[in-house]
């Protein structure tokens, strides 16, 4: 079995403000907020995590059932990867 | 609860985070807005976040709001410093230069429980002495303008400290060859901190700073020779660097001893601890129980003097340069130097007026002693 773990890609430069982060890169002028959820996924990837892992841990922080977090974090997961602010490990479970 | 005055508030707040503050800090509300802009000035919003979170800092949503704010601001700044770092710093590996990352970004990764605790204003990169004037070359290519030419060919690369570059985008970037001006600059063999700097990643790449005891005295040299010594965040450093785990004080007090800035690091712990009210911890005694040098003494004293503004760093600069022709083309670089060093320093630029300055200051010392 494998699970897509991902990661911050290391050419992120970011800092966390309030309940912001902010995200910047070398090969692009401009800075991305990251605001709410997405700003508290950001602050929970300081170690690389799983989908499933990130869910879960956003449901207690939110207080919210996993099933209906998970419908946001994907997409949200997705465009960062996009964006290329995160990377995706495929590990061999 | 009694509320705190802005400097004894911003003062607190420098040392949030180093030793337990018992009382948490309010501030009036009509002392807000002097306290916000000491904090920006200072660079120290991350810090007053973090005591905020901490509850160390207690503010109205008001207060809350305006000073994430300004936080804000300032880590766009900090994190627009860091790509540009990223870029010159590949830039010149391109061209075989490997610089050392000073100050700022470095501190903030290496030495701040969190990033956003450090703020910056520039960036700031050490290179090698041999590497010097390529640097300025490919920095001149690529459109960057010096503030300053240097008085006279050379000048630089034998006496100088650093040039700050311009290339429109706001940011400053100051190309250093040593740590400091003058006499300890002199004193101290800027090749030997590549010796020992390490790496560090920043930024998807793998970038060089100082190690921790040559971090550890350059915040030393920045808090108590730098033009802006009396700013709290260059005494947090000091603070930061010596409450580190791990410092080797041995060490440390042998590179300081051989590079003659023991004077230097003893004053900026004492002012550090005494205006932070942390402890100077037990490694650092025997460094502060050496005597240093007279001659070392009395350049500290130029620099924490009124002295400094009266052509004292020049005249203890001269005081370390060893030789007689190496003196002489000091000498001759700053009372005669190039015309356009000149016409960037005043546009009106002439020798008359260039020398009408160190006159009056001959003047007046004759003067003082009548």
């Amino acid at each position: 079995l494998s699970e897509t773990r991902y990661r911050r890609a290391p050419r992120a430069l970011h800092r966390t403000v309030g309940h912001e982060v902010l995200l910047a890169a070398a090969d692009r002028d401009g800075v991305d907020v990251l605001p709410g959820t997405a700003a508290t996924l950001w602050v929970l990837l300081d170690q690389p995590a799983s989908l499933g892992t990130l869910t879960a841990e956003l449901a207690a922080i939110y207080k919210t059932p996993a099933h209906r977090v998970s419908t946001d974090v994907a997409p949200l997961l997705d465009e960062l990867v996009r964006r290329g602010w995160l990377e995706q490990l495929d590990d061999e479970g | 609860m009694m509320k705190a005055e802005p400097l004894d508030a911003a003062t607190r707040i420098a040392g949030f985070g180093l030793v337990a503050d018992p009382q948490p800090i309010e501030v009036a509300d009509e002392e807000w807005s002097r306290l916000a802009a000491k904090l920006t000035s200072h660079r120290l919003t991350g810090l007053a976040v973090a005591a905020v979170d901490a509850e160390a800092l207690l503010l109205s949503e008001e207060q809350r709001a305006d000073l994430l704010d300004r936080h804000r601001g300032t880590m766009f700044a900090a994190l627009s410093i860091e790509r540009k770092m990223v870029r010159v710093t590949r830039r010149l590996e391109e061209i075989g230069i490997r610089p050392v990352i000073l100050k700022g970004p470095a501190f903030a990764h290496t030495i701040y429980p969190d990033p956003s605790w450090r703020a910056f204003g520039d960036l700031d990169l050490l290179v090698r002495t041999a590497d010097w004037k390529r640097t300025c070359d490919v920095l001149a290519a690529d459109g960057y303008r010096r503030g300053l030419p240097e008085p006279h060919a050379g000048f630089d690369e034998r006496f100088g400290k650093a040039a700050v570059h311009r290339n429109g985008d706001g940011i400053e970037l100051d190309v250093h060859r040593t740590l400091v001006l003058g006499p300890f600059g002199l004193w101290l063999d800027p090749d030997e901190l590549f010796d020992h700097a390490v790496p560090f990643p920043l930024g998807g790449r793998e970038l060089l700073r100082l190690d921790d005891v040559d971090r550890s005295i350059h915040a030393c040299i920045h808090a108590s020779l730098g033009t802006l010594s009396d700013q709290l965040w260059t005494v947090r450093d000091v603070a930061q660097c010596m409450l580190a785990s791990g410092l080797d004080w041995k060490v440390l007090a042998e590179r300081a001893e051989r590079w003659r800035v023991v004077a230097v690091v003893a004053h900026a712990m004492r002012s550090a601890a005494e205006l932070l009210r942390v402890p100077i911890p037990d490694g650092a005694s025997e460094l502060l129980q050496y005597r240093p040098p007279r001659k070392e003494r009395r350049a500290l004293e130029t620099f924490l003097t009124e002295r400094r503004d009266r052509g004292g760093t020049a005249i203890s600069t001269l005081r370390a340069i060893p030789g007689l022709r190496a003196k002489a083309a000091y000498v001759r670089a700053l009372v005669v130097p190039d015309r356009e060093f000149l016409r960037a320093r005043s546009p009106q630029g002439s020798y008359i007026r260039r020398w009408r300055r160190p006159l009056r200051w001959l003047t007046s010392r004759g003067k003082q002693r009548l």
